[in-house]
């Protein structure tokens, strides 16, 4: 029983201790651009741009696959079980809550975390492996400002923008697929819509992909450049950087959900 | 970020042990004197990358002090050591390009990065570099797609880019094309007598290189580098 309650504090306290870190790891890189100042930014943004060309643009067919179908099963079921009870005009407000406020934000994170939280973390790994890094800081290239932030920045703005692209393909595609096989009118749907949409499901929905674009390539690169030196230690790397940001992501978004729902934002 | 120039490098009584390893200096006391082509030399494990890696800041002593100019560097921070640092060059045995720029780029990152010279300098200054090593045909293929000796003529031609005033190389003639060497050697010599590079440290035991570059051999001992007498001149 004491062996339990001893493995469960250390548990917590290398939790704790790792959630530290990486919150200076994240600290250090933002503090790192802002002491640069606006001179030669050049370099950092054009790293920026190709993060959000990986991480965004090359995402849109598998989000736009990925929203059509989601999109389409909760619509064409959202209607076949609305029109059994006769009340068809609350289709709106449960597709805002499930489309835009809890699928959206979750499944584009995963996709993000599938494609490019792997992608970054073995690219640091490997960077590591190769001693670019050293090569970087033996230039005076801090690593944290040249390749940390640009992949924290470049994340967050492709995942705000690939959840906005999945709302819109789930919510518009996604009638236009379900109608092939049920009978719903678009000016109906869109006026249940549109009634059901409020200012806040915008924000919630920025909130929790903004802050899970931090949360997946902080740990991704995180744990990218953890590798020591060593090949076999990039695989591991991105596994750990995976796993964590799954839990992390579920974890916050569940949080956010219920922080809301408790303020009565149901 | 300001360069601060450097006029005196010195060990002092430094010691240096690798985590759960045997320790690899035990006080090491040197002063490096200006103008000397330094060979490091030594068996496996006699800690000659190690003490690279400290001149560098990469590594950073378990006690001891590490001076520039009389400033125990190993004491300051990122920032502040950086200003010493844009005037050091180096090239690591192996690796050290950024593989997803080409060769070019990774040039061009050192000089954007540091806004050394115009837009248009910076390339004509590149490109006469890359011409040095007869690289001019694959500057804009990344690391991956050229020969391993184009590689690493590469990473060493780096080490100049911001003509530096301490210049470190780790087994520069490993890998390195015939052909290229005695370029390293004339650069080094111009380098010296024209762009103020003061302090030439090799870890090598190129006898080929050592003669070219009339260096001396320091033995690197836990305690001190044992030095050897100059080579002289064949001329």
């Amino acid at each position: 029983m004491l062996e339990a309650i001893d493995s469960l504090g250390k548990n917590a306290l290398d939790y704790y201790r790792s959630f530290k870190d990486l919150f200076v790891f994240v600290y250090l890189s933002f503090r790192e651009v802002i002491r640069r100042g606006p001179r030669n930014l050049q370099p950092i943004l054009f790293t920026i741009v190709s993060q959000i060309y990986f991480t965004g643009h090359q995402a849109l067919p598998l989000i736009t696959f990925l929203a059509l179908a989601s999109g389409s099963i909760i619509v064409l079921q959202s209607t076949a079980q609305l029109s059994l009870l006769g009340s068809q005009e609350m289709m709106g407000n449960i597709l805002v809550v499930t489309i835009i406020r809890e699928l959206g934000p979750l499944l584009t994170a995963f996709t993000v975390i599938a494609r490019s939280g792997t992608a970054v973390s073995t690219e640091l790994g490997s960077m590591q492996v190769n001693r670019e890094v050293e090569a970087l800081r033996t230039m005076s290239i801090e690593p944290l400002g040249f390749v940390v932030f640009p992949r924290i920045v470049g994340g967050v703005i492709s995942l705000v923008g690939l959840a906005f692209y999945f709302n819109c393909i789930a919510l518009v595609g996604g009638f236009f697929v379900s109608n092939l096989v049920s009978e719903l009118s678009f000016s109906f749907y869109i006026e249940v819509l549109a009634q059901a949409i409020t200012p806040e499901d915008f924000m919630l929905n920025v909130i929790k992909n903004g802050a899970s674009g931090l949360i997946i390539f902080s740990i991704a690169t995180y744990q990218g450049l953890k590798v020591k030196g060593a090949p076999h230690e990039v695989p591991i790397a991105t596994t750990r950087a995976v796993v964590n940001s799954i839990m992390a992501v579920v974890a916050f978004n569940l949080t956010v959900s219920v922080y809301f729902f408790t303020r009565g934002f149901a | 970020m300001k360069r601060l120039s450097i006029s005196h490098i010195s060990l002092d009584n430094i010691c240096f042990t690798y985590e759960e390893a045997a320790p690899v200096f035990t006080g090491l006391c040197h002063t490096f004197i200006p103008q000397d082509v330094l060979f490091l030399q030594g068996p496996r494990g006699s800690g000659k990358n190690t003490l690279l890696r400290l001149l560098l800041g990469l590594e950073t002593p378990t006690s001891g002090r590490y001076l520039i100019n009389g400033v125990v560097v190993n004491e300051l921070g990122h920032d502040e050591f950086a200003s010493y640092r844009l005037n050091f060059g180096y090239a690591p045995d192996v690796g050290g390009l950024i593989n997803n720029h080409t060769l070019y780029e990774n040039f061009k990152l050192l000089l954007d990065y540091h806004d050394v010279g115009d837009p248009k300098g910076r390339f004509d200054y590149i490109s006469s570099l890359f011409e040095r090593f007869d690289l001019g045909g694959i500057k804009h293929l990344r690391p991956a797609f050229v020969s391993s000796t184009a590689r690493k003529a590469a990473a060493v031609l780096r080490a100049f880019a911001l003509r530096p005033e301490v210049l470190i190389l780790d087994n520069p003639g490993q890998g390195m094309s015939v052909e290229h060497i005695p370029v390293l050697v004339e650069l080094i010599h111009e380098h010296r007598a024209h762009h103020g590079l003061k302090y030439v440290i090799i870890s090598s035991d190129d006898v080929g290189l050592l003669g070219l570059l009339r260096g001396r051999i320091a033995r690197v001992m836990p305690q001190e580098l044992q030095m050897a007498p100059p080579l002289r001149s064949t001329g």
